[in-house]
């Protein structure tokens, strides 16, 4: 992951903290928000490679946030991951019909080291 | 017949009294009297038969009469009833005819719409129907009516006097009589509005709780894995057996939460069956692999038989639980030293799946309720207080929306069968 930037948005600090720590030890360059609105922002000033967006959180959720992204010229294709434990991947699904590259991640199902690897895939496929 | 007998006796009595007179002349004279007295005689049989004939007639007459009295009566009792049991009815009932228009409405859809009957007859039934989304199901249920197609319990909303929308179950059913030139359709309505409220607030519910009682445990599970990989140099053994202990029960507690919620989808209808080929020995293996340590502890041994092509379009991830279920199952209830079998067979049209132990058996009473869900049989109870009685129900449910179907063979200590298979 060399070189790679990549924006986690998530309220959880703890999870941020010890994800970005394994992410960056890959190499990768962690940004880090803990709000929707904060997090499209810095996906816009900065243009990450991937983004990594929890879906609830205060002020807006990742779902929103993803679509104000994929709204944009840039955003529109840019890898996305979005993180919950909420138990309606359906519905999620449904709603990102719309962006292509996204994926969808059970958290409570994930270790840290697998979320690592996925991205690290995501990356190496783009 | 009286007035036969009559003449038969007649003749016998004359005969008796004049055939033995012998001259002419004594002859002559008793023919005229005869005949006089025949014809007497005649007379009044015929006089009885006729009057018994004409009081027969009458009777049956008067029987008919009060028959047709008593029908009526009763028409007009079963018609009042009938009335009563329209106009009192607790079920919504509606009177329409076939192009909508409202003629009849009973006491309980004035109730239900909040309008009084002026308000509601001659106006168009499909008028207060609402589904935003699916407008067109409407216009269906209209031209079945129209077309005397009865339209057996649909989901609808209501509109009401309140501007409310109210769920109900709709039917409509041609009523009209043959030969009638009035052309009637039947409505009914069975509010399930407190239903739908219900399951709303469930699935919201739902939602909710998976989110608040995974997030926590998610996060143990990332900082107990953070410690373990990251900063084990930090850690004394001791303290990383703890953790790992740790790890483990954390990991239980995710998976009563994720059964519990498959569950509640379950219940809801929303599992979807999602096909794919997988091979069954394969995901067999992988089951029996991670339950390998318990059956370690417990000094079971676990045997395998896979025959037949194993190879199945299905949704391994229902596949797994179902097996996942039996399997930890039977290891719980097997006593140490025990024997658990797992038996694959495929034949052409199914796979068969069974799985044999030597454990505790189910106690005959109450076989009959293994499969209800959060039922317990009492020697499971005391072996192991904390079970949660949701795994086989749960596998007979999966079973089911798999397509296939399970069973067990059960004797009480000596051991337990379950056999499901599923369809090709």
């Amino acid at each position: 992951m060399n070189g790679k930037k990549i924006l986690m948005v998530d309220d959880d600090l703890a999870f941020c903290e010890m994800l970005s720590e394994i992410l960056r030890e890959e190499g990768a360059e962690v940004l880090v928000e803990h709000d929707g609105a904060s997090g499209v922002e810095k996906a816009l000033s900065e243009h990450p490679d991937l983004v990594l967006f929890d879906v609830m959180m205060p002020v807006m959720s990742g779902i929103k946030a993803l679509e104000k992204l994929r709204a944009d010229g840039w955003g529109k294709n840019i890898p996305a991951i979005l993180l919950t434990n909420v138990n309606q991947p359906e519905a999620m699904a449904a709603s990102l019909e719309n962006g292509p590259p996204t994926e969808y991640l059970l958290k409570v199902d994930w270790t840290l080291d697998q979320i690592a690897e996925r991205i690290k895939k995501i990356l190496e496929a783009k | 017949m009286v007035l036969l007998l009559c003449i038969f006796f007649a003749f016998s009595y004359f005969d008796s009294k004049y055939l033995l007179v012998a001259t002419d002349a004594e002859y002559a004279k008793n023919t005229g009297r005869q005949l006089l007295e025949l014809f007497l005689v005649v007379s009044i049989a015929a006089a009885i038969f006729l009057s018994l004939l004409i009081y027969s007639v009458l009777s049956t007459q008067n029987a008919a009469r009060r028959m047709a009295y008593a029908i009526s009566k009763d028409m007009s009792f079963s018609k009042e009833q009938f009335r009563r049991f329209y106009e009192l009815s607790p079920v919504p009932y509606l009177l329409i005819s076939p192009k909508g228009a409202i003629t009849r409405p009973n006491k309980a859809s004035l109730r239900f719409f909040g309008r009084t009957e002026e308000n509601l007859i001659e106006k168009n039934f499909f008028s207060f129907l609402s589904l935003p989304e699916h407008s067109e199901k409407i216009m269906r249920y209209k031209d079945s009516a129209e077309r005397r197609i009865p339209v057996v319990q649909k989901e609808v909303q209501v509109l009401l006097d309140s501007k409310e929308l109210r769920w109900a179950l709709l039917s409509i059913e041609d009523i009209t009589t043959p030969g009638s030139y009035e052309h009637n359709c039947l409505v009914t309505l069975v509010d399930i509005h407190e239903q739908k409220e219900l399951e709303r607030i469930k699935t919201e519910f739902l939602s909710l709780a998976s989110h608040q009682l995974r997030s926590p445990l998610a996060n143990l599970k990332w900082y107990i894995d953070f410690l373990l990989n990251r900063r084990r140099d930090q850690m004394s053994e001791e303290v990383q057996g703890y953790l790992h202990k740790m790890y483990r029960r954390n990991s239980d507690m995710i998976e009563l939460v994720n059964t519990l919620l498959n569950l509640s989808r379950i219940e809801m209808g929303r599992v979807k069956v999602e096909k794919e080929s997988a091979d069954m020995e394969a995901l067999t293996k992988s089951v029996i692999e991670e339950l390998e340590p318990t059956a370690q502890e417990k000094k079971i041994s676990m045997e395998t038989t896979f025959v037949g092509d194993l190879l199945l379009d299905t949704d391994i991830r229902l596949v797994r639980i179902i097996l996942q279920n039996l399997l930890s199952n039977s290891l719980r209830y097997t006593k140490e030293n025990g024997k658990v079998s797992i038996r694959l067979s495929g034949s052409t049209s199914q796979i068969r799946f069974e799985v044999e132990d030597t454990g505790v058996g189910i106690p005959p009473n109450e076989q009959g309720s293994i499969f209800s869900k959060l039922y317990r049989a009492t020697n499971a109870k005391e072996i192991e207080a904390n079970g949660n009685g949701i795994g086989l129900y749960m596998c007979k449910e999966l079973v089911a929306g798999l397509g296939g179907t399970i069973t067990f063979v059960s004797k009480l200590g000596e051991g337990t069968t379950f056999t499901f298979e599923l369809p090709r």
